[in-house]
């Protein structure tokens, strides 16, 4: 039953890992990698393991993002 | 020489992946019910954790109380990630100065409704990442997850607001906030030394409490410890990343 969802929700990481590596843009790989880690949180609250889900929340969505944003910011942002 | 080197580097590479593929054969299949951690771990943390660590949630369990020397790896492994950031891009390398402070990142973005938003949540956010470390033995949740929302909420003020509202620190002592953390839980561990106990093992610790309660609050202690070392590092990568130097 939970199956159909838990396998939609990993095909979405696939494609937001995909996405993230084909985009040239590199802030714009940064907010799909966010979107990645909110797929992965989604899809651990779906396992059960709701605090590997809140950390991942925390931590791939919100901090890993400002960190790159930040680490983007003092670099440059097109792939050269 | 050196393309010598670079033609035959995918050698070790090769022969390692082939150490790891046989030794891989003798590993248990996924999920068997007669591997040795199903017929003798496992059971052993299922029947007893309750019982012996007070903790009904069994990932604290085993975190903070049967592998509470791994825990302690994992936090000053956590620590020095810190520390090699502020050595990387803090103020510490004189050979490679930092942004000034018109490059740094800017701060005041001066939207009133992020401002508003932020003001409303970032109370409840702290309160839910204490929540978190505190009930982390009936609910999920433990010093790892409560530091990680901890800082999340921390960076939300920096982000919005700017460092001066915000605990305005320098990274040198934010570095020492994390140490303490590391010291809580190595101290914890000396205390129960102390009392004629081995390292970690919270039976010995002098609380008025027994059985697995002393054992909760032992393992309380260092969730503790590893929320503040958690929180302090995440804010210090945060504050070398878009800090600008002082001079």
């Amino acid at each position: 039953m939970i199956a159909p969802i838990v396998t939609l929700f990993l095909m979405m990481m696939v494609l937001c890992a995909i996405a993230a590596l084909q985009v040239s843009d590199l802030l714009g790989a940064v907010v799909i990698f966010g979107a990645f880690s909110f797929f992965s949180a989604i899809f651990f609250t779906l396992l059960g393991a709701l605090d590997v889900a809140f950390t991942e929340a925390a931590i791939g969505a919100a901090i890993t993002t400002v960190f790159f944003v930040s680490a983007i910011y003092r670099t440059h942002r097109k792939v050269t | 020489m050196q393309q010598l080197l670079q033609r035959i580097a995918w050698l070790p590479f090769v022969a390692a992946a082939a150490i790891l593929f046989y030794a891989a054969r003798d590993l248990p299949t996924m999920a068997d019910p007669n591997a040795p951690a199903s017929t003798h771990v496992s059971p052993r943390y299922i029947e007893s954790a309750l019982e012996e660590t007070g903790a009904s949630n069994m990932v604290t369990a085993v975190l903070a109380d049967y592998r509470a020397y791994d825990t302690l790896g994992e936090t000053v492994v956590i620590l020095t990630a810190g520390l090699a950031c502020l050595l990387v891009l803090g103020a510490f390398t004189p050979a490679r100065s930092g942004p000034t402070e018109k490059e740094a990142m800017p701060y005041e973005f001066g939207s009133d409704i992020v401002d508003a938003t932020s003001r409303l949540l970032i109370p409840f956010i702290i309160l839910f990442a204490l929540y978190v470390v505190v009930h982390g033995h009936t609910s999920p949740g433990g010093g790892f997850q409560g530091g990680a929302i901890c800082a999340a909420a921390i960076i939300l003020v920096r982000l919005v607001r700017g460092r001066a509202p915000g605990l305005k620190l320098l990274p040198t002592y934010t570095v020492a906030i994390g140490s303490i953390g590391v010291l809580v839980y190595t101290g914890t561990g000396l205390v129960s030394l102390f009392f004629e106990k081995n390292f970690l093992d919270y039976s010995g610790l002098p609380l008025p409490f027994h059985g697995g309660h002393l054992r909760e609050m032992g393992s309380l202690s260092v969730e503790t410890g590893v929320f503040i070392t958690v929180t302090a590092v995440m804010v210090l990568i945060f504050d070398v990343l878009t800090m600008g130097s002082e001079e």
